[in-house]
């Protein structure tokens, strides 16, 4: 009997998965469950583990290379020598005997000869490239494995990185530059694919409010008690995100997301998931206050504070950066007085938050300290009369965070 | 040219050394005998690394010829050269330090036993492969010879040697361009393990020299007398120019060929040993010099108590000596090599 | 090369070596030559000692008899006594007999002696195959004494090179394998008139080039400068040609240089394949310019085989201009 490996959804916005590195060989014994390869998503890596037991026999798919989910990458038999051959279409055939080889995969462009085989030893894919083409690939950030070697036996070769690197300049992919050319991280690219797809998409506008937080502020103090604040304990922005939960729950049409059809329609969210914008040295990361509304402040702080733990240790998984219905950016700690975020597709809104300053008020005169946010919201489905309205209850909600929702 | 085979053991007359000369030869064979017996006794407790070839019982062959080189003299030896290296004069603090493997020794610890060198005194060294210093003797002696100022250089070896090739392109050549080299066997009966019936058809190794064209002279090696004199002719034809002598020294060693291989104590018969101890060289010089009034008794006591005190301040500096830092190993590989260059 | 305004003549391999001795012997009264058949009339098998026995006598340009460990055993002693020796072995296959001598008492004693001693002996030999000699007086055996320490492995190709290396091999401190090849006497090649020492441990870029790092020595440097030359006149890559000129020590840095500006390396010997300085040297770029190389390492030496009587099969065995063409091309391919 044989079962199908194949490139799992992980999330609701992974279109595409890349193998990166395959963890057991064909030919191996494998266990139900157990790891048969490292994947990487647009948000996390994730262990791939075999849906059954039985004896690794192909595998389709190089590492290295991206293929959307659900593509067939990897086969397993219950037994180790019962033929493959019937099993659907556009496989290589195999013989029954374990251990054989695959020929190699097509590679996305023009059908020249691939330069990536399936290695007999690891099931690690061997790139045919001279150690010169190897070390100028890495260099200008080159793919081999997209490229067709023109040397023997189709080796790649410098000239063939060079050229490559040549003609991807030349189609604009990539600016000419006088300068070091530093490979986007995994990070960074999905940042730029989906911050460029929401500005493409959705039409978006912003509104700026001031918000007050003496009372906020009084609050937090006597929640917090004569101790110094540290990390853990609840800080300004955990005040902005419970205030911020309240007042989605108020205004439910900014906790929602916009559906294309006919007739396009909002998806009003049942909970509200917040996510929290971080930035990490390999680029920025959305994890996910999964039900917010349920919670305290002093839960909320402590979520937020394991969420960024998580974060810096690379701990987060799959689940904590996804379903997230509303976004906060907070800015604040890095002094910034108050910028205009993008929207986080598919949400309604992304709540841009400022530093707290302090400002003199002329009458009655006193000082007050003060944030300021900026909303960006998804014209399709939001107006500013709405938002406003919004800004309203949330600056409402930080005067009285006393009261229970 | 004339072959001398001798079968005389004792040596009268005019041709006795003079006393002064004979005290010297006591003391030397007695210290050479004092090293020898306290290395075996440190190899066995385990204190010394390698092989050991020990020279007891073979100590007139050394005393007996050495005596008769200069500072400025060559000496070639072989792996069993400890008696020669002390006779010829090395530092024996030195030569100790050596022998226990220390920084401080003769050679910074590269050589060891087998490969003993101490310029300073002309000894080019001891040499592990047999009869290769004997075409290196004859060099020296090409060396000696266009220097002209009548240095001399002694060559010694045993009877397994004489069936080398080696051997017999090296004296050719040093008896063709009549060159000074003493070539001196000692002919202990056996090379290595096999007894000398067993590895060459003749009994008289000196007859060799005639096919050289040079002098072969055959002496008893246990009468410290006899080799004096043969050696002391050999060395005076040398330095008159006259060319190489062939010396066969008839003698033989008391411990087994090395003292680290558990064979060495198999194969030679008892009564064989027994027979040869009796004709123990330093008890048949000592007893020729108390005999003739040339010595007393306690005089040569001290020497032995000197003898034995120079070993034990010898053994005390090597054990108190440093031992080679491991990079060392690198150095004087070559005496020049550009920078930068790996080795 | 020489230095602009001195005069060069066109010389022989053989007369620029004859220099070289008699230089070195008008200059040192320790410098001794020693070797079968060295005096005149004969003046050497192949020429190389005419008339210096006769200039500087028999005391100092000295006839052996056929005993090749007496002709190096006398050398290390002459050595260790205090004179500059030049020995020769007059076919290099004729070293095996002497071979104790040079490997486990030449090379070996100044590290023995714990740096008291040293060994300026040269041992001037004749290798490389060519003249119908057959297996016992045709071999390229090199590789065997690069892989003795103590001992410096020299093999020049041009008779400026041969002249200036063997005055500094007859200087120089150390035992000196001088490697001459039987072939290259009649060469010529211009040599300046004033005198000129050449380093060892320095190699030679006897062509510079774009393409491929080619590494030859001896009888194969003309041989791989000729096909330099057929390539650039037919279009195809453009070699550098380097010869080591010293095996050891060895110029690692030069080549290093060339092989990451060609990203290319073919190596040409006529010893045999295995084991070869080739392997060597192979081993040494492949380890420490590795990420530049665009193409593996090549070999062209003489198929693993003793050397035939029959000139057919010995022209055969060794490489040609042909076979290493061939290897080239596939290089830069």
């Amino acid at each position: 009997m044989v079962t199908e490996v194949r490139m799992p959804r992980l999330s609701l916005t992974m279109e595409v998965g890349t193998v990166i590195e395959w963890r057991k060989a064909v030919g191996d014994r494998i266990a139900k469950g157990e790891e048969l390869a490292e994947i990487e998503t647009d948000k996390v890596n994730a262990a791939l583990e075999a849906p059954a037991g039985g004896f690794l026999r192909s595998l389709l798919v190089a590492a290295g290379v991206e293929v959307p989910c659900d593509t067939l990458i990897a086969l397993l038999t219950a037994s180790a020598d019962e033929p493959l051959t019937a099993h659907g279409a556009g496989l290589a055939t195999t013989t029954g005997t374990v251990g054989d080889q695959l020929p190699p995969i097509p590679s996305a462009d023009q059908g020249a000869a691939p330069p990536a085989t399936v290695d007999e030893e690891g099931g690690r894919p061997h790139v045919n490239a001279s150690p010169a083409a190897k070390n100028l690939a890495r260099e200008l950030g080159v793919d081999l494995a997209a490229l067709a070697g023109t040397g023997p036996g189709g080796r790649i070769g410098l000239e063939d990185v060079q050229r490559a690197a040549d003609a991807r300049r030349a189609a604009g992919a990539a600016p000419p530059t006088m300068g070091r050319v530093v490979p986007l991280t995994k990070m960074q690219a999905v940042t730029a694919q989906r911050m460029s797809v929401s500005v493409g998409t959705v039409p978006q506008f912003s509104l700026q409010r001031r918000l007050d937080m003496g009372e906020a502020l009084r609050y937090l103090r006597n929640v917090r008690g004569a101790g110094k604040a540290d990390e853990r304990g609840p800080g300004v922005a955990d005040l902005i995100h419970l205030a911020a939960v309240r007042a989605l729950r108020a205004h439910p049409e900014l906790n929602a997301s916009f559906q294309a059809g006919d007739p396009p329609a909002v998806l009003l969210h049942e909970e509200v998931n917040l996510g929290l914008a971080l930035a990490l040295p390999e680029g920025l990361i959305v994890p996910v206050i999964h039900d917010a509304h349920t919670l305290n402040l002093q839960s909320l702080a402590e979520r937020r504070a394991r969420l960024q733990a998580d974060a810096r240790s690379g701990r987060l998984s799959v689940g904590a950066l996804s379903g997230a219905t509303f976004t906060v950016s907070n800015l604040g700690p890095m002094g910034v007085d108050q910028f205009t975020a993008i929207v986080n597709p598919p949400e309604a809104a992304i709540l841009a938050v400022g530093c707290i300053r302090n400002i003199v008020v002329p009458d009655p005169l006193q000082v007050t300290a003060v944030i300021m946010v900026t909303v960006t919201a998804d014209h399709r489905i939001l107006d500013g009369a709405r938002v406003a309205r919004f800004l309203e209850t949330l600056a409402n909600n930080l005067d009285h965070l006393d009261t229970k929702s | 040219m004339a072959v001398e085979l001798s079968r005389e053991s004792r040596v009268v007359g005019e041709d006795a050394p003079d006393r002064a000369t004979l005290v010297r030869m006591y003391e030397t064979m007695v210290t050479i005998r004092a090293f020898e017996t306290r290395l075996v006794e440190l190899f066995n407790a385990g204190k010394l690394g390698g092989v050991l070839h020990v020279y007891i019982g073979e100590e007139a062959c050394a005393a007996g010829s050495c005596i008769h080189l200069d500072a400025g003299d060559y000496l070639l030896t072989s792996h069993r050269g400890h008696g020669h290296v002390l006779a010829k004069g090395a530092d024996m603090n030195r030569m100790m330090a050596e022998l226990f493997a220390r920084e401080t020794g003769l050679c910074r610890a590269r050589g060891g036993s087998m490969h003993i060198i101490e310029r300073s005194v002309g000894i080019l060294g001891a040499n592990a492969i047999v009869a290769a210093n004997v075409p290196i003797a004859t060099g020296a002696g090409l060396a000696a010879k266009w220097r002209g100022e009548g240095q001399v250089v002694a060559c010694f070896f045993g009877d397994g040697a004489t069936n080398h090739g080696a051997f017999h392109e090296g004296i050719n050549l040093a008896a063709l361009w009549n060159l000074p080299v003493v070539f001196i066997c000692e002919n202990n009966r056996y090379a290595q393990f096999t007894p000398q019936r067993l590895h060459a058809k003749i009994e008289d190794l000196a007859i060799r020299a005639a096919s050289y064209g040079i002098p072969g002279v055959q002496a008893d090696g246990q009468d410290v007398l006899a080799v004096h004199k043969v050696a002391g002719e050999a060395v005076a034809r040398a330095r008159r120019g006259e060319g190489p002598t062939l010396i066969e020294l008839k003698t033989y060693r008391y411990t087994g060929h090395a003292i680290s291989n558990p064979i060495c104590a198999i194969g030679r018969p008892d009564e064989e040993v027994a027979a040869w101890k009796t004709r123990d060289p330093i008890p048949l010089l000592r007893e020729y010099l108390l005999s003739r009034n040339l010595v007393a008794a306690p005089d040569l006591r001290m020497i032995q108590d000197a003898a034995a005190a120079r070993v034990a301040a010898a053994e005390a500096f090597a054990e108190a000596s440093p031992r080679p830092r491991p990079e060392t190993a690198l150095e004087d590989v070559y005496t020049e090599w550009p920078a930068g260059v790996p080795l | 090369m020489a230095g602009g305004g001195a005069a060069v003549r066109e010389l022989q391999y053989r007369d620029a070596i004859r220099e070289a001795l008699r230089e070195e012997l008008l200059r040192d009264p320790a410098v001794v030559l020693i070797g079968e058949e060295m005096i005149d009339p004969w003046g050497g098998t192949f020429g190389v000692t005419k008339g210096l026995s006769t200039e500087f006598g028999e005391d100092r340009v000295r006839n052996t008899p056929i005993s090749e460990a007496a002709i190096i055993g006398c050398a290390v002693g002459a050595a260790l006594a205090g004179m500059r020796p030049v020995a020769e072995i007059m076919f290099f296959d004729f070293i095996a007999t002497g071979m104790d001598q040079a490997v486990n008492q030449a090379a070996k004693i100044r590290y023995m002696s714990g740096g008291q001693v040293n060994v300026p002996l040269v041992i001037r030999t004749a290798g490389g195959s060519g003249r119908a000699s057959a297996a016992q007086h045709s071999q390229s055996l090199e590789a065997w004494f690069i892989h003795v320490p103590g001992i410096k492995v020299v093999m020049p190709s041009t008779p400026y090179d041969a002249k200036g290396l063997l005055k500094t091999a007859i200087r120089d401190p150390d035992p000196v394998l001088f490697i001459e090849h039987k072939m290259m006497y009649n060469y010529k090649g211009p040599v300046p008139d004033e005198e000129y020492l050449i380093p060892l441990g320095v190699a030679d870029i006897k062509r510079v080039g774009r393409d491929v790092t080619v590494v030859a020595t001896s009888r194969m440097v003309p041989r791989a400068l000729a096909v330099a030359e057929r390539l650039a006149a037919t279009g195809g890559p453009d070699l550098e040609v380097i010869d080591p000129r010293s095996l050891v020590p060895l110029d690692r840095a030069t080549i290093l240089a060339s092989v990451r500006k060609t990203h290319r390396l073919v190596i040409v010997h006529e010893a045999v394949e295995r084991g070869g300085f080739g392997a060597e040297l192979a081993t040494i770029v492949g380890a420490e310019a590795f990420t530049y190389l665009d193409a593996p390492i090549r070999r062209v030496a003489a198929f693993n085989t003793p050397v035939p009587f029959s000139p057919e099969l010995e022209d055969y065995l060794v490489p040609d201009e042909a076979r290493i063409e061939a290897a080239i091309r596939e290089t830069a391919a």
